[in-house]
This record gives C-alpha cells, sequence and structure tokens, in this order.
C-alpha cells in the first residue's frame, strides 16, 4: 500500500513538472489491458512485468486499471458477441486449436467469448488512448497547471517558508 | 557571505526501471534458495501429514529429492504404518523415481512417463511404534462386516451367534420341546400383527359399507329410466322436434356418465385396497417365518444343513477381510471426487461431458472447447514399474509388475487404466502372487474388474469355533486364494472369494461326547476343504453367500445323528405356530372374503345397470337420428318426383297446345 501511494503521489508531481508525459501516458494505455484483462492470467502477467520493469507510471496503471475494470463491467455486452464472433469464425478455428494445444497459451483464457472481446477492446483502446492521454496531459500543463501557477493564492502559498521545506525536501527524496 | 549553488544536471533516466529490477532479482534468488533448501524437506513433511490424514496410520519418508530443472523426483524409504500392529509397516517401498514431463507441466498438466518403484516389502518391522489415528465414529450406512453379520448369518438374536456346537449338544440332551411350546404364545409376533390388520380391514368394511351407500340407488337409476322412456326416439315431425328430443337424450346421457364415473372410481379404489392386502398377506408369511426362525434359535435346534455350518465356521475368518473392505470404502469416500463418492452410496452419475465442440454456459460469456489434438488429461501416469528383489541385504519381496495408464480421463488417451503384479515373499511363505485388474472408465458405466490370487500361504492356529461348548481349530494349513472383483458404474459390484485349505489336520474338541465322537469321525478325514464367498449387489444391500465343503461334510455327519429328531422338531413348531396364528388368519379371510363379495357384487350390480342404461341410450340417439336421416330423405325425393312430374306435365300440355297451333 506505501508503495501505492507513493506512486500515486509521484504521478501528481509528475503531472505538475514539465516532462514525464509519456510515462504517465503509457501507465494509463496500459492500465486498460489490466482493467479489461482477468487478474488471474498471463497477459495481466505480461502486461504488469512490462509495467515493473520499464519506466512506466505505475500510480497511473493501477488507478488506470482500477477505472477501467468498471468501465470492462459495463463493456460486457460488448465484448460478449464480438469474443463469440471471432471464437465461432470458421476461417479461425485451426488458429484457436493450435493455441489451444500449445502450452502456456491456454492460460490467457482466450477461448472465453468475453475475454477474447475485452482482449480486442483494449488492443484497440490502447495505443489509441496513449495519444488520447498525451495530449490531455499536455493541455493539462498549459491550462490548468499554468493557471493555477498565475494565481495569486498560489503565488503567496510559494513565499512561505513552508513551500522551501517541501522544495528542500523534494530535492532530497523526491521520487524518481 | 556569499552561497554559491551548483546545481548538478539531472540525470537522464533510461526506459528501463533497475530499482524494480534489482528487488525482483532478490526475490528470485530467495525463491530459488527455498526450492534448494527447504522445498523438498516441506514435501516431506507434507507427504507424511497427507498420508497419515488419508491413511490413519503413521507414513514416514526417509528423504523427498527433486530438481526443478530436471523435472524429477526421488523419494526414499517409505513406511506406511499398519494400524493394528503399529510395530510394523504395512507396506515399505525403498524407492520411488519419476521425471515429469516439462512439454505437459507447461501446459499445467502432470504428465510422468514411468514411476519406478523399488524394494516392496510387507509388514517389515519398524525402529520404532508408528502412531495410529483414532477411529472415527460409525457412519450411517452398513458397511460389509454388519451386512455379513445381518444377511449372511440370518441372525435373529445375538445369543445364538456362533454356537452351533453349544445348540447340538443341547439338542442332543433334550431333543424334547413340548413343554416349552405350550407357552410360547407372547413370543409370538404375527399374532399381534395379524389381529393389527384384522382390525384394519375391519375398519376398512366399514368404511366400504358407507361407501357403498353413496352409490346411485335403485330409485335413482328407476327415475332415470322414466325419463328415458319419455323421450321420443322416432315419427319426428320437425327438425325442432328432433334437436329437442337429442337435447334430452345428450342430458340423461350426461347423468348416467356421472354415475358411471362415481361407480368406476370406486371400483379402483376397491382394487387398490385389495392389492393392499396381498402385501399384507405377503408381510404376515414373513412374520410367521421370522417367529418361526427366532423360536428355533430360542430352543436351540440346531441347522443341519452346509450353508449354515459354513457361515457359522468362516464368520470369524472373514470378518477381518470385510473390516478392511469397509476401510477401503470410507477413505474412497473420503478422497473421491463427489460424483463418484456419489455414486458409491448408489447415488445418480451426472451426466459424462461430451467430447464434441460446445459451448459451456457460464456467468459470464461463454467458454468454448476445442478439441484437444496433442494435449495431456490434467494427470496422466504412462507406467508404473514395480521391481523389487530380494538381496543380501534386504529381505524384499520378489515382485514385479505393471501399472499403465493412471489418469484423469481416460477418454482423451483412448487407453484403460491397468495392473498386472506377480511376486513372491518367500520371507513369509508366501507364493504366487498375481493380480490383474483393469479400471475403464471410457464408456458412461465405469467398469472395475480385478483378479487377485495367491498360489500358497501358510496359516497357523486358525481358530474356526471356540466357546464353553467345545472348539474347533486347525494348527497349521497351507491356502491358496482366488478372487474376482467387478463393479459397474461404482454401483453393482459382484465380489467372489474362494479359499482352498489344504494340509488340515482339525484339532476338535466337545464337551458332549456324543457330539465329540462325530466331529471327530467327521473332521478326522478331511485334511483339503473349500471357502466360496460371494457378495453381489449394490453396496448398501449386498447379497452375501458363503459355501464351503466342509459345511457339506458337517451336514453329512450330522445328518444320520440328528436330522430325524430336528424334523420332528421342526414340524411340531410349525404345528403349534400354525395352531397359534390359523384362528387369527382364519378371522382375516373371512374378513376379507366379507369384503370381497359385498362391496365387490354391489359395485359389479350398479355398473352393470347403469352400464346398459348408457348403451340403451346412446343406441337410441343413434338410431332416432337414422330414422330422422331416412324421413327427411324420403321426403326430399317425394318433393322431387312430384316437382319433375309437373314439369312434364306441363311440357306435355304445351307440345299439345303447339301442336294444335300448327295443325298437326
Amino acid at each position: 500500500m506505501p508503495i501505492l501511494v507513493r506512486q500515486i503521489i509521484s504521478l501528481i508531481r509528475l503531472l505538475h513538472s514539465e516532462t514525464g508525459q509519456n510515462q504517465i501516458a503509457s501507465g494509463l494505455a496500459f492500465g486498460v489491458f489490466l482493467g479489461f484483462a482477468p487478474f488471474l492470467s498471463l497477459q495481466t502477467a505480461l502486461v504488469l512485468i512490462v509495467v515493473f520493469f520499464f519506466r512506466v507510471q505505475l500510480g497511473a496503471a493501477f488507478l488506470s486499471a482500477f477505472f477501467f475494470k468498471f468501465v470492462a463491467f459495463l463493456l460486457d455486452p460488448v465484448a460478449d458477441p464480438i469474443g463469440r464472433a471471432l471464437l465461432e469464425l470458421e476461417a479461425l478455428r485451426p488458429i484457436w486449436t493450435k493455441m489451444y494445444n500449445v502450452p502456456l497459451l491456454p492460460m490467457t483464457r482466450f477461448n472465453n467469448s468475453i475475454i477474447m472481446g475485452s482482449f480486442i477492446i483494449s488492443i484497440i483502446l490502447c495505443p489509441v488512448l496513449f495519444f488520447v492521454f498525451r495530449s490531455m496531459i499536455l493541455k493539462y500543463r498549459v491550462s490548468v497547471v499554468s493557471h493555477v501557477e498565475s494565481t495569486k493564492i498560489w503565488k503567496a502559498l510559494k513565499a512561505t517558508k513552508f513551500y522551501d521545506w517541501y522544495q528542500k525536501y523534494n530535492n532530497l527524496y523526491g521520487a524518481q | 557571505m556569499m552561497s554559491t549553488e551548483i546545481s548538478k544536471p539531472k540525470k537522464v533516466q533510461g526506459p528501463i526501471r533497475w530499482n524494480a529490477i534489482i528487488p525482483f532479482i532478490i526475490m528470485s534468488l530467495l525463491v530459488y534458495i527455498y526450492f534448494l533448501l527447504f522445498f523438498d524437506l516441506h514435501m516431506k513433511k507434507a507427504i507424511e501429514w497427507g498420508g497419515y490424514k488419508a491413511l490413519g496410520a503413521e507414513v514416514n519418508v526417509g528423504e523427498f529429492k527433486s530438481s526443478f530443472l530436471k523435472g524429477n523426483v526421488k523419494i526414499s524409504k517409505i513406511e506406511l504404518t499398519d494400524s493394528k500392529q503399529p510395530e510394523f509397516n504395512s507396506l515399505e517401498l525403498a524407492d520411488i523415481r519419476f521425471d515429469v514431463n516439462w512439454d505437459a507441466l507447461l501446459r499445467v498438466k502432470f504428465v510422468v512417463e514411468e514411476i519406478a518403484v523399488e524394494g516392496v516389502q510387507f509388514m517389515s518391522k519398524r525402529s520404532r511404534p508408528g502412531k495410529v489415528a483414532p477411529p472415527e465414529p460409525a457412519d450411517d450406512g452398513p458397511g460389509f462386516v454388519d451386512q455379513l453379520q445381518e444377511k449372511a448369518m440370518n441372525k435373529i438374536d445375538k445369543e445364538g451367534e456362533n454356537n452351533i456346537l453349544g445348540d447340538t449338544a443341547e439338542f442332543l440332551k433334550t431333543g424334547k420341546f413340548d413343554t416349552q411350546f405350550q407357552n410360547i404364545q407372547d413370543q409370538i409376533v404375527s399374532k399381534k400383527l395379524i389381529s393389527d390388520i384384522n382390525s384394519k380391514w375391519k375398519d376398512k368394511q366399514t368404511e366400504w359399507n358407507a361407501k357403498v351407500k353413496t352409490l346411485p340407488t335403485t330409485e335413482e337409476l328407476n327415475s332415470l329410466k322414466e325419463r328415458f322412456g319419455k323421450i321420443k326416439f322416432s315419427n319426428f315431425t320437425s327438425v325442432q322436434e328432433l334437436d329437442s328430443s337429442v337435447k334430452e337424450a345428450d342430458s340423461l346421457l350426461k347423468d348416467v356418465e356421472a354415475r358411471n364415473k362415481q361407480v368406476t372410481e370406486l371400483k379402483s379404489q376397491l382394487d387398490s385396497d385389495l392389492k393392499g392386502l396381498d402385501s399384507d398377506y405377503k408381510s404376515i408369511d414373513l412374520q410367521i417365518k421370522k417367529d418361526i426362525d427366532t423360536l428355533k434359535s430360542r430352543f436351540k435346534i440346531p441347522k443341519i444343513d452346509a450353508v449354515s455350518f459354513a457361515k457359522e465356521l468362516f464368520m470369524g475368518y472373514l470378518t477381518p477381510y470385510m473390516q478392511k473392505l469397509d476401510r477401503y470404502k470410507k477413505t474412497a469416500q473420503k478422497y473421491l471426487p463427489p460424483k463418484y463418492a456419489k455414486m458409491l452410496d448408489g447415488q445418480k452419475q451426472t451426466k459424462p461431458a461430451d467430447d464434441a465442440i460446445q459451448p459451456l454456459p457460464r456467468s459470464e460469456g461463454v467458454t468454448y472447447e476445442f478439441p484437444v489434438k496433442n494435449g495431456y488429461p490434467l494427470y496422466w501416469i504412462q507406467k508404473v514399474k514395480v521391481s523389487s528383489k530380494s538381496n543380501a541385504q534386504a529381505d524384499y519381496g520378489d515382485v514385479s509388475g505393471l501399472i499403465s495408464n493412471i489418469t484423469s480421463n481416460q477418454r482423451q488417451i483412448g487407453l484403460p487404466t491397468t495392473a498386472k503384479i506377480e511376486g513372491d515373499f518367500n520371507k513369509f511363505n508366501v507364493n504366487g502372487i498375481k493380480l490383474n485388474a483393469t479400471l475403464d472408465n471410457r464408456q458412461v458405466d465405469s467398469v472395475i474388474k480385478a483378479d487377485f490370487a495367491v498360489g500358497s500361504y501358510f496359516l497357523e492356529s486358525l481358530k474356526l469355533f471356540e466357546n464353553k461348548d467345545g472348539s474347533i481349530s486347525i494348527p497349521k494349513t497351507r491356502v491358496s486364494l482366488n478372487s474376482s472383483i467387478d463393479v459397474i458404474a461404482l454401483k453393482n459390484f459382484d465380489i467372489q472369494l474362494k479359499n482352498v485349505f489344504n494340509d488340515v489336520n482339525f484339532d476338535v474338541k466337545a464337551s458332549d461326547q456324543a457330539l465329540n465322537e462325530v466331529l471327530q469321525s467327521t473332521m478326522g478325514g478331511i485334511h483339503s476343504f473349500d471357502l466360496q464367498a460371494a457378495a453381489k449387489g449394490e453396496l448398501k444391500n449386498l447379497g452375501i453367500e458363503i459355501r464351503s465343503s466342509l459345511g457339506t461334510e458337517l451336514e453329512k455327519g450330522f445328518s444320520n445323528l440328528l436330522q430325524n429328531k430336528v424334523k420332528e422338531a421342526n414340524e411340531k413348531l410349525q404345528a403349534t405356530i400354525n395352531a397359534e396364528v390359523g384362528k387369527l388368519k382364519g378371522q382375516l379371510d373371512n374378513q376379507v372374503a366379507a369384503l370381497k363379495n359385498q362391496t365387490q357384487g354391489e359395485i359389479k350390480k350398479v355398473q352393470s345397470q347403469v352400464d346398459d342404461q348408457k348403451k340403451q341410450i346412446e343406441a337410441k340417439i343413434a338410431q332416432a337420428k337414422n330414422d330422422f336421416d331416412n324421413q327427411a330423405n324420403k321426403a326430399k325425393k317425394d318433393a322431387e318426383d312430384k316437382a319433375r312430374k309437373q314439369v312434364e306435365d306441363e311440357a306435355k300440355k304445351k307440345a299439345e297446345e303447339l301442336k294444335k297451333r300448327l295443325g298437326l
């Protein structure tokens, strides 16, 4: 839990810095995968490995996963027919049979219509959402953050000792 | 004071999160260290704990050694404590080795090509006595032992148990029961049963008398007749008249049919009651038989037949085997998957999964099953090779055998599970052990077939009978065993067992001299005999049979001595019982005859009257309709003839006029 809190603080900090928009956007995009895939599956494990080993913003990924779990639940009626259509397609039958018979792949539970449909939706949404989130972050920094920083309250806060202490603390122990 | 701040250039971070990889490597190392140092120990403890829980006796494992990368396991010195003699092992195995198939493991399946089992020993001495779990509380269902005692022995009361010599000695002394037979009224349960049934049928008679009164009375039937007489069935002058007559007849017919229905219902009620009577008579006969058996046992009238001798003599010998079967059944019920455990209880089996591709409906989505082409079942042990040879260091049994295809899905691999094991245990003088077993789960109903034989083994101090009246025992005998078990759908059992006892010299003692002489002369000449036991049917209700050539020999020996006396006593007992219950039975017969004659006769009479009326009405209605049709047809024809004649006359007239006009 402390790691998660730190990651979320880090997300907020990163959101207000001038860099890191790719980290946040990729975290949010990977969160779509995590949200749409079942928790105990091979694809979840793979995405988690990628998220842990590469510099993807974890807080963003988990927040996004949490949010998209609800979206996935609402989209089940859409995912189900997509999955059924693909799994029942005669042309793809040899591929499914092959996948069903090779090691490890059945652990993705691809043969379930909702999981298959959700996977297809997340594959389509993931790159699209990456660019959408990236542009939203940039816009947020330009419009919201700069607006807040130009307010008198923010300037007053910045002039306080408390802010100096926070800056020093941030420089010394700030998240990486 | 001047302060100089040197701003360090911020280090550019690469795409890889090294601060996550290092903890991951440390975690992986810890897991590796666990598997290297502790996994084997924990597995050893787990097997020991699980074995104790499953078998109810201590299980020890000398060493558990596994290699994750090579996928192999070696378990050494497995000892299974004998729960009856904890200082011995019921089974000891020197080594079990096997390799796990990695390809299958990646599919989350457990496949072993070959398990090698070496160094098999039975009843080996333990270094210290093993721990034995306290016995579990008895379950609700009858076990094999209970069934053996209740059915095979047909015991009426415990007093008579295992007392064939005592009964015979007692009978030889007296053999006269006239006085005792006179005071048995209170001991005849069938008397009370007949009396109860009698009063039940008395009540029925009253009930039927009331019911008969609800039948249509003669007045009612006469009024129906009158109504019938008033209806016009011929010479209808108009359709309206016919219609009103038909309506009246229909209404009468409905009334008659309602009465008919009432009579038919009563008749079927009576029939069903009379069927109950048959079952009452059967229960009376059964109770009389039971009473006779109870009294025979009470008056110690011995059963001079081979089957009874065999049952009583070998009851003690067979009980431990049955206890073992009970233990195996309980263990199987505890650890089998619920659907199979239910089948052992005789409950309905669930429908097997179809091999065809089919969607399985789930709460979320549909899960599709594709054909498994080169996959594996959940677990599959292809071969278990048992090989054990005695050597200078250890006196193992000389056992060799092969168990093939232990699997979770025989239909997938298309092969049944088979076992073929042969061997000798010279240490115990046990030779010619043969086991041939097949478990076929490929069809809807599973089939288990097993043949087990032992060429020869020795039994010492075998006590067939022992109490204050005497004893029959065999100091030493060489025995052979042939047994088979067939189980269909884990429900229908057919267990056969044949023992042949060779090199027998009986040790016979009886307190009664006459009896002692008979036993000595009969058994002195017997040096070999057999014992055949069979159990058939469902587990809850097995039909158990026990036969032995020893029983036949004893029957012959005792027949000469006792047959006439026993026959006479049995006949007297039967006559006494008949006299006691005969009067009551006669009353019941009269009661039932009265019910049958009166009620059945009355119902039959009313029904025939109602049927007659119904037929008459139906016939009359049909006739009336027919008459009216004929009448209508005739009127139609007359009208047509008349019209035709008019037209002809008119035409003739016109022709005459025309002729006149033309002057022809």
